[in-house]
């Protein structure tokens, strides 16, 4: 039986490709599941619920924890995503020495417009599969926000929405708590 | 549903081109042992081949040898610089006589290039061919060991071929490209009466 199937790297080769500079810098790429994945452009849009939300999370949170924009985080053996956002543990250090684990995050969000599917059925599992106890999936197009807890396995078993007017609060960090509105602007 | 993922997986995952796939090889990223080729950016690993796959290989890069001599040269499971994103490793390559010590064959090289189908048989027909086509390899052969034919694929034409000729057990087939290359379907699948 021919199966076709496609080399899987870990996360030391992704490095080494970096360090050995062909995959450029620049250039938006990330590991998931072994596979290079091109990550899609940052527009306005996008690029504008990012600052919005982290301008909320300082606020909000102040020193409590470490706030990390679009940076690695060490999933597994073989990912290494960026997401958009995630609130770890406080490190002195802001993680200078290695980049996050899982056991680091308390909250982790991807804005999603349109890669939708590609947060939802590709990184949504590997997140679920690391442990990461909470994820956000926040939606420009629908302007909702969607709540992952408990996870088990490749899913998690708690998935609730949110739209405009409802409290959102987070589960890990009972002082994020704020008016689903103040990030959507419905 | 799924379909539709796999359109946007596809379209997600990084392409390597042939000189990151080399250099891949050269850092040891790529395991020197990990048999591999390059398909459209993807790297694929390549499945060991069966017995009949390797004989199959064997008897054929004998049959060119006696029919054609040194006048061409012979390259079996090598890779082939097919263009920026494609580096394949086909079962047989007839090249043109000339020193390849420096740089790998490319299609322009190529006077015949043959695959044996793997079984359940879609894998190199459905992905190679339109690779071969578009780099314009001039005439690819395709053993079929299960049925015991080879089809014949001429005359490249965009991204396919237009002309399709099936050769059946009983008959023998003639290189396009090389005339003087004929070898009858029996001497390829027969082999009970080996010598």
């Amino acid at each position: 039986m021919t199966v076709k199937s496609r080399i899987r790297f870990s996360v030391s080769d992704y490095e080494e490709m970096h360090r050995s500079g062909f995959l450029p810098e620049h250039l938006r790429v990330e590991l998931l599941d072994g596979e290079i994945r091109k990550m899609s452009p940052i527009g306005p849009r996008h690029a504008g619920f990012v600052t919005r939300l982290e301008r909320l999370l300082h606020k909000l949170l102040e020193d409590q924890v470490t706030i990390m924009v679009q940076n690695p985080i060490r999933l597994s053996n073989n990912s290494m995503p960026q997401p958009d956002l995630m609130l770890l543990h406080f490190r002195e250090d802001d993680y200078e020495k290695a980049l996050p684990v899982p056991a680091d995050v308390y909250l982790l969000i991807e804005v999603s417009e349109s890669s939708g599917d590609y947060d939802r059925e590709d990184k949504l599992p590997r997140y679920a599969e690391a442990g990461i106890p909470e994820v956000w999936i926040v939606d420009t197009v629908t302007r909702t926000i969607e709540q992952y807890r408990t996870p088990s396995g490749k899913e998690y078993l708690s998935e609730k929405t949110f739209s405009a007017g409802q409290q959102l609060i987070c589960s890990t960090l009972p002082n994020l708590a704020f008016d689903a509105n103040i990030v959507l602007r419905a | 549903m799924i379909q539709h993922n796999a359109i946007i997986a596809e379209k997600t995952t990084w392409r390597f081109s042939v000189d990151d796939y080399i250099k891949l090889h050269q850092t040891r990223i790529i395991p020197a042992d990990k048999q591999v080729e390059l398909l459209d950016g993807e790297i694929i690993e390549i499945t060991q081949i069966g017995p009949m796959h390797a004989y199959i290989n064997s008897r054929l890069s004998d049959l060119i040898h006696e029919q054609l001599g040194s006048s061409v040269r012979l390259y079996l499971r090598k890779p082939l610089r097919l263009s920026t994103y494609s580096m394949p490793n086909p079962d047989l390559m007839v090249l043109q006589r000339k020193n390849y010590s420096h740089a790998y064959p490319e299609s322009a090289d190529l006077l015949l290039l043959i695959e044996v189908r793997q079984p359940p048989g879609s894998y190199d027909r459905e992905e190679k061919l339109p690779l071969y086509a578009t780099a314009g390899i001039t005439e690819v052969w395709l053993i079929d060991p299960e049925q015991q034919i080879v089809e014949q694929y001429t005359a490249s034409v965009e991204n396919h071929y237009s002309v399709t000729t099936t050769h059946l057990l009983n008959q023998s087939i003639t290189s396009a490209n090389l005339p003087e290359l004929k070898i009858a379907l029996t001497e390829i699948f027969d082999t009970t009466e080996e010598s």
